[in-house]
């Protein structure tokens, strides 16, 4: 009796002098404290799609009714059976291979897979989860794999599928997200892939195959949303949010001892599953190596995906031709020779899996293919990794790089790029959760008042609001310690102000921001609509629509086109436009909108649009930031349609 | 199972072989124990690095008295205290309390007459594992009866139900034994028990597939090193030989043998794994004092 005290004795005589007789199962219990990050948005876009009514579109059943809609209109694919029926397996027209392997990296589970390819190059894989989940909270372990080695029907959780092919309506092949009920087969239409609870398909899925989280399309004429049309696919297809296989990176599974199951065993069929996936990524010009037979190519390669991802596979085989027989990754892309470690340590085992699979050709740094690039996104990784903890995506990639030294790495390359990372008295990076302010961005507004808000702040419960200057005192705040106080003043002039934001006893670092009071502003901000929005997007000087149009094959067009195919181009084209754009707006960090980072000279081909140019920290209201400003303040204003 | 050792050579024989010929009322009975076990398997697992030994000390003091009912009845009431402490796993360590009561019924004063009980027990348990802490209750029917001058038959069934902090350790069982005492006069008593159980029983082992399939609650048992407790069915069979010895007055000394075996309930029902199953061995010393 070495640890607890002899008082435990007495407490122990005193409970039964009480009478005490039961006894709550607290030691089930995780710990108490940690942070207020719950990591329940995992596998959600960092652009949700959070609508004027609270919910996030992405994550709703009408999200994931649309997205089946689109691919599966008739509902052939709705169980596991008619699914695997559709796609030929077990069939005399491919080659389907089969293997066992733990995904200790990403997901945790014990994975049984079963690839095949059909001879006109269609490729389809169904994944058997298997997840021992009652001892601790979701993670690896070595029991998930031999789980799925003996097929313990208890531990398997649901099975994953995905379907290389054309759509229903199309002959370009695109990739297909499905999972099915582990016990009745029937498709599921939303999953819990790492105990964070239930998320819409096909969220959970394509946030790291490369997809997009576009808006849901208003109803057509079936009287139901359509999921969006991303112009910039090669099949320009309905469903095809861009996503692209994983390549199957061997050197991260676990392998069983069990003969059969080893990792020798399996190298032969995994070799040629990544042929397989290789054979799904675009290649500008057709190659005369083998591996490449069934890459597709396109006259819009340069506006595609650039297939990064081909070149790990073929650089973990060898190079061309693949001539190993076994995976090794020591791939570093020649665009890392300036810090190789980073790159290895950081970038590789909690970026690359889901950033390689995204970008297109005149914007791909999102990939993360060279430092550079990588360096093009500081302030965003910052943000996304340190702030708001919504990177890495994955809770097991997350948890294992915060306790590993990657998370120090990280923190000391952003350091250096000027975007320093907040550190606890030990030096050590702070995880996320702790409060982080937001009060939006500097803005212009017209004289009279104004409401403010802090709701996008992070993992805040109070908030405090205050003037760092205040000309002359001639503004007044409303309710300062509220999320959205009342900013009054009569008198042109730039006002500072700041907030902090708490969770208990932990407070946020204070964050300014400016109001640039000016009583002739025009348009009134709460007045801007999306025809003012329009008006800009199609205007000279050069013109957004000179990319943004048919016959280029930019994502969006900003030109008045058909977009519902009915051969007019009336009202209800606009209310699609409208609803694409508004897509491009971040509502729960809005400063990272694509529509306002983009125009501004961010990861957007090198293009800075005139009246966007953020640069020489002009204030809002200059001349060289008036569409900027118009722009932000009508997101502000919950970006009105009319 | 390591505080029944005594139940059935002390502390029946301390309360219901009193004056033969009537059920009197006592006064006080005071009861010290101190033992010194060794435990073949304390984490009641099965194959190699997965079963651990220990060796742990006991110290236990009982009160009890009797209150005559009628003239074939009595009630007989006791507190105990005591704990047990081992050697290299803290965790199992413990200080352990209770109440136990017995509404006793003898059918005559003859010698060879039976005595029924209908008893209860209560105690808490503060261990060093955390998760092992709670309360444990038994209730049962029980009977007592000389075969012969030198023979005492006792049976007993019971219910067993334990409610520990982790619901791993919340278990219940069924339990029916018996037990021979064969006394050898001024060189002591033999006793030979047996026991079948069936219910939840505790197992502590590193990661185990098999295990956790069929277990009906599992957690990371804060007693061991990267072990899991897991809670399972089981059909468990226990056996007892032993002798005691009295000498001076009130002092005696007993030495015992428990072999216990439970073999899980279910089967894992993958790759011709067998029900799990482990054995323990636990061998006693103990000194009692009564007074």
């Amino acid at each position: 009796m070495t640890r607890r005290s002899s008082a435990s004795a007495f407490a122990l005589i005193a409970a039964l002098a009480l009478g005490a007789c039961g006894q709550d199962n607290t030691g089930d219990a995780p710990p108490p404290g940690g942070t207020t990050f719950s990591g329940a948005t995992f596998l959600i876009f960092p652009n949700p799609q959070l609508q004027a009514d609270g919910t996030i579109q992405t994550d709703t059943a009408g999200y994931a009714q649309a997205y089946y809609r689109a691919i599966d209109p008739n509902n052939n694919k709705d169980t596991l059976a008619k699914w695997k029926m559709a796609n030929g397996f077990d069939g005399p027209m491919g080659t389907q291979v089969s293997v066992v392997f733990g995904d200790r990296r990403d997901l945790g589970y014990g994975r049984r897979m079963v690839m095949r390819r059909n001879i006109d190059c269609t490729v389809a894989a169904y994944v058997e989860n298997y997840l021992v989940s009652s001892v601790v909270d979701y993670s690896f372990s070595t029991l998930n794999l031999e789980a799925a080695v003996q097929r313990v029907l208890k531990w398997h959780v649901s099975t994953n599928a995905i379907e290389y092919s054309p759509g229903p309506a199309g002959v370009v092949p695109f990739l297909k997200f499905y999972q099915f009920d582990a016990t009745t087969g029937n498709r599921n239409m939303a999953v819990d892939l790492d105990g964070r609870g239930d998320k819409a398909m096909p969220g959970p899925c394509i946030s790291c195959h490369g997809g997009r989280a576009d808006a849901l399309t208003p109803p057509g004429a079936g009287g139901l949303p359509l999921f969006a049309l991303v112009q910039n696919t090669a099949s320009v297809h309905r469903g095809d949010a861009q996503a692209r296989m994983q390549p199957f990176d061997v050197d991260t599974f676990a392998f069983s001892s069990t003969p059969g199951f080893t990792r020798a065993d399996q190298e032969a069929a995994l070799k040629l599953m990544n042929t397989w996936v290789l054979g799904t990524y675009p290649i500008q010009a057709a190659s005369g190596f083998a591996e490449d037979a069934c890459r597709p190519t396109t006259a819009f390669f340069q506006y595609t995906w650039q297939g990064t991802a081909a070149d790990l596979i073929k650089a973990a085989y060898g190079g061309n031709g693949l001539p190993n027989t076994t995976f090794s990754d020591t791939f570093v892309p020649a665009g890392w020779a300036g810090n190789p470690a980073l790159y290895q340590n950081v970038v590789a085992p909690y970026c690359r899996a889901c950033h390689l699979l995204r970008g297109v050709g005149p914007q791909s740094d999102i990939d993360f293919n060279s430092l550079a690039e990588f360096q093009g996104f500081a302030d965003r990784i910052k943000a996304m990794v340190f702030d708001r903890g919504k990177m890495p995506l994955a809770k097991i990639p997350f948890e294992n790089f915060w306790s590993s030294g990657a998370a120090n790495t990280l923190a000391t390359f952003l350091d250096g790029q000027g975007q320093p990372v907040a550190r606890d008295g030990a030096g050590n990076p702070l995880r996320p959760g702790r409060p982080i302010a937001d009060p939006g961005p500097s803005r212009t507004i017209r004289t009279g008042a104004t409401t403010l808000s802090g709701a996008n702040s992070l993992f805040s419960s109070t908030y405090s609001w205050s003037f760092v200057s205040n000309p002359g005192g001639a503004a007044t705040l409303t309710n300062p310690n509220s999320v959205q106080p009342t900013f009054t003043t009569n008198v042109n002039a730039t006002y500072v102000l700041q907030l902090v934001t708490g969770n208990g006893s932990a407070q946020s670092a204070p964050v300014q921001f400016s109001l640039v009071v000016n009583s002739a502003l025009t348009p009134i901000p709460s007045a801007i609509r999306f025809a003012d929005i329009k008006a800009v997007l199609q205007s000279a000087g050069p013109a957004c629509t000179a990319c943004h149009a048919p016959g280029d094959q930019p994502p969006l067009f900003y030109t008045n086109v058909d977009r519902n195919g009915d051969g007019l181009t009336n009202a209800t084209d606009d209310l699609w436009f409208y609803t694409e754009l508004r897509g491009r707006i971040n509502f729960t960090d809005i400063a990272a909108s694509p529509i306002l980072r983009k125009p501004s000279g961010n990861h957007h081909g090198g293009d800075l649009r005139p009246a966007f140019d953020l640069s020489g920290g002009a204030l809002p209201g200059a001349a060289a930031r008036a569409d900027y400003d118009l722009f932000l303040n009508w997101i502000l204003n919950g970006a009105p349609f009319q | 199972m390591g505080r029944a050792r005594f139940t059935v050579t002390a502390a029946l024989l301390g309360t219901l072989c009193g004056p033969p010929a009537v059920l009197a009322a006592q006064l006080f009975d005071y009861r010290i124990e101190a033992a010194y076990t060794y435990d073949d398997n304390v984490t009641r697992s099965e194959g190699a690095g997965n079963v651990l030994s220990d060796k742990f000390l006991t110290l236990n003091f009982n009160v009890g008295k009797s209150f005559r009912l009628t003239d074939h009845t009595r009630l007989v009431a006791g507190l105990f205290l005591g704990g047990d402490a081992y050697d290299k796993y803290d965790g199992l360590s413990r200080y352990f309390g209770g109440i136990q009561g017995e509404l006793q019924y003898r059918t005559s004063g003859e010698f060879d007459a039976a005595t029924f009980g209908l008893f209860f027990r209560g105690s808490g348990d503060q261990y060093d594992s955390e998760l092992r802490d709670g309360y444990r209750y038994t209730a049962g029917v029980r009977v007592l009866k000389p075969l012969s001058d030198r023979i005492d038959l006792f049976a007993a069934v019971a219910y067993n139900k334990r409610d520990g902090k982790s619901t791993v350790f919340d278990t219940e069982d069924y339990a029916a034994r018996v037990n021979l005492d064969y006394s050898l006069g001024r060189g002591g008593t033999v006793y030979l028990g047996a026991e079948y159980r069936n219910g939840d029983v505790v197992s502590t082992s590193p990661a185990s597939l098999p295990l956790i399939t069929i277990a009906e609650a599992v957690v990371v048992d804060d007693a061991f090193t990267d072990r899991l407790a897991y809670r399972i069915k089981a059909d468990t069979i226990i056996t007892t030989l032993g002798y005691n010895i009295a000498f001076g007055a009130g002092h005696a000394l007993d030495f015992s043998w428990r072999w216990a075996q439970a073999t899980a309930t279910d089967s894992p029902g993958f790759g011709g794994v067998d029900k799990p199953r482990y054995v323990v061995n636990q061998y006693s010393i103990a000194y009692l004092f009564r007074f």
